[in-house]
């Protein structure tokens, strides 16, 4: 049985993609919807790591429940954002931000297809149930950062 | 979802009795007839969409629609927002049509005589919001407000006065009366009010009025649409055939060109016309050939404008924001029916702390319209709120030691504003001011970087899915500055009683 071979990945992936929306979300302190939302949004990665790593101990694999913040780099992060927030340029940054976190989003929605499949193969309905509960909202994630792209795409390459 | 959030669960997130909820729920459910209202308060709050619909969810799921003692009416912030909604003004597409289908603009391109590439439908209609951003980062060099008032009416107005006021931005401003944001404006043009002018209004249930000019406007003043049409021309735009575009003259031609527009559109106005509001003033639409007397009452039939060839919208996440695309929507709801929709609880963007240990929220007085470009201008309605007030409950005021008449600061981490406080019912832990006041009529000390505005203090965060701004979270900070002239602790009607805190601020 590899399921918990699974579960570690899954979790490495959830967790990279919560760091990564907040760190775009800092990056675009100033761009305010992608700042609000990529924080609600790693918020929902965040717990889904939390369920991962409660889940998995059932299987025998320790994973940390948390995604720490990193605070110092945080506040330098949304520092930036301000200092440049009167330029066109961070224009082009955030469109190659929102790619990178859609093709994270879309790592990550493979690896709950896996867990899932794995899951209902070996007949361990928990696993089934807990992607059936997370998975909507990644695939809610992928559907966003396409549409962010789409939606201010326009404005920052004819610009 | 609604399994995921028994009554206690959302006591603890409301700050609400659990069994008052299924009280209420009981209520509602059990009601022989329910309509529902909802206006500002929703539109404004956190997960503001996900809220308003779920009170449609409500009427639909009690069935509540298309009969006498039933309904929901989801109300505009302004009486001529039905219409700029159903015409396109907002930046949506003429008559309720869907950016998303080709075929929608494919018909606005024929009716117009222009190539759908002339009609911008890659992405949703780029809201206001977005439009200051683009404005902040130079991307956008060109603004023209028309009727309104962003220097007072926006959130964090130290953000917006400097984007507006921006050596790169040129910023066209119209409008009846001089305002904080004419103050800011390359250029101002002069606009004539209602009364002088002629048009349409169009009311939350859909009943049309004709609104007559009655007298001329004052100075070099013009009607919007004059104003428009003059731009129009001057920058020499043309259809196809190579006619001036748009093609409409006048109130009236203007309002036949969208009675063509509206054809076989929820909002179908064909069988309308001047001299019908003339002779019959105040018409439900749809006014059709078949319905000539206009429809009362939508919905009856239990059909919905929901097919996805016909729909206004595919919809957006909740949550997101992010639009639907037509596939997902096809497959949802391929037969056009009513949806229920929700959204997962999120905590609010900002919330109190040590700090900023309270909630602060703005909103509206009867007295005032607006940010009291004109109400303020009619010395019945200045007088019975001349002043800017903050709304304290009695435990918050006991707490900071504060009484009916004190002058107090509120501070949030974008400024602060002062205010005689007014003790009243408002729920513990929340502050309210009205956002009405601005500094047009002030000779203030501090110019235009006021301390009046409720404004100042707000965030800047819009529902991803309305695009509205959101007015009501701010974590905020309540000072006492000085003793008010009137004993502490008179008893006095909030709101009601306008004169006394009058004395008071004089």
């Amino acid at each position: 049985m590899k399921l918990g071979l699974a579960l570690r990945e899954l979790h490495r992936s959830e967790k990279s993609l919560a760091r990564d929306l907040r760190r775009t979300a800092e990056r675009h302190q100033v761009e305010h919807e992608i700042y609000h939302v990529a924080l609600d949004l790693a918020g929902w990665s965040a717990e889904h790591v939390r369920a991962v790593a409660q889940c998995a101990h059932q299987y025998g694999v320790h994973l940390g429940e948390d995604v720490p913040h990193g605070k110092p780099l945080a506040m330098l992060r949304e520092s930036l954002s301000e200092a440049t927030g009167r330029r066109p340029e961070p224009g082009l940054l955030l469109l190659a931000d929102l790619r990178r976190l859609h093709r994270r989003a879309a790592g990550v929605s493979l690896d709950w297809e896996l867990l899932a499949q794995g899951g209902q193969a070996a007949k361990k309905s928990a696993l089934v149930e807990l992607a059936g509960r997370c998975h909507p909202q990644t695939l809610r994630q992928l559907k966003w950062t396409n549409a962010m792209l789409k939606i201010l795409s326009p404005q920052i390459l004819t610009s | 979802m609604v399994g995921d959030y028994p009554p206690h669960r959302v006591a603890g997130i409301c700050g609400l009795d659990a069994g008052a909820i299924r009280e209420a729920a009981r209520m509602l459910g059990s009601a022989r007839r329910l309509l529902c209202t909802v206006l500002q308060g929703f539109y404004q709050s956190h997960q503001a969409t996900a809220a308003a619909v779920q009170v449609d969810n409500l009427v639909l799921l009690r069935g509540m629609l298309g009969k006498p003692g039933a309904g929901v009416l989801q109300m505009n912030g302004q009486p001529t927002a039905q219409n700029t909604r159903e015409c396109g003004a907002d930046g949506d597409l003429t008559g309720f049509r869907n950016w998303d289908n080709d075929t929608h603009v494919a018909e606005l391109a024929k009716l117009w005589n222009v190539v759908p590439e002339q009609i911008p439908h890659y992405g949703p209609p780029t809201h206001l919001m977005q439009m200051m951003r683009y404005a902040e980062n130079g991307t956008m060099r060109m603004l023209w407000v028309s009727a309104t008032n962003p220097a007072v009416s926006l959130p964090e107005l130290h953000r917006v006065r400097s984007i507006l006021s921006s050596d790169r931005l040129f910023l066209v401003v119209q409008d009846a009366f001089r305002t904080e944001t004419t103050e800011l404006a390359d250029v101002v043009l002069p606009a004539a009010i209602w009364g002088e002018k002629t048009g349409t209004f169009t009311n939350a249930d859909r009943t049309v009025h004709l609104s007559e000019k009655a007298v001329d406007p004052p100075g070099s003043a013009r009607s919007d649409l004059d104003i428009f049409l003059d731009y129009a021309r001057r920058m020499d735009l043309r259809d196809r055939a190579g006619a001036p575009f748009p093609s409409w003259h006048d109130a009236e031609s203007a309002f036949e060109a969208w009675k063509r527009a509206s054809v076989g559109r929820p909002c179908d106005y064909s069988g309308l016309s001047y001299a019908k509001l003339r002779a019959h003033n105040g018409i439900q639409w749809p006014c059709t050939a078949d319905h000539p007397e206009g429809t009362e009452r939508l919905y009856t039939d239990g059909k919905f404008f929901a097919q996805p060839d016909y729909c206004e919208s595919y919809g957006r996440d909740l949550v997101t924001g992010a639009p639907l695309e037509e596939q997902e929507y096809r497959a949802m709801n391929p037969e056009g029916k009513a949806m229920l929709k929700a959204a997962e609880y999120l905590a609010p963007h900002e919330t109190p702390d040590e700090h900023f240990p309270y909630f602060l929220i703005n909103g509206r007085t009867i007295h005032h319209f607006h940010t009291r470009t004109k109400t303020a201008r009619a010395p019945q309605l200045d007088d019975a709120a001349p002043e800017v007030w903050l709304e304290v409950s009695e435990q918050d005021a006991g707490r900071a030691g504060l009484a009916d008449g004190d002058l107090a600061q509120v501070r949030t981490p974008r400024g602060q504003v002062r205010a005689r406080v007014r003790v009243g019912g408002i729920r513990e832990g929340v502050l309210f001011l009205p956002f009405h006041y601005g500094y047009w009529d002030l000779d203030h000390p501090e110019g235009k970087d006021g301390d009046r505005a409720a404004n100042e203090l707000t965030f800047t965060d819009w529902d991803p899915a309305s695009k509205q701004p959101l007015f009501k979270t701010a974590a905020a900070a309540l000072d006492k500055i000085e003793s008010g002239a009137e004993p502490a602790g008179r008893a006095r009607l909030v709101r009601a009683d306008n004169r006394s805190v009058t004395e008071d601020a004089r």
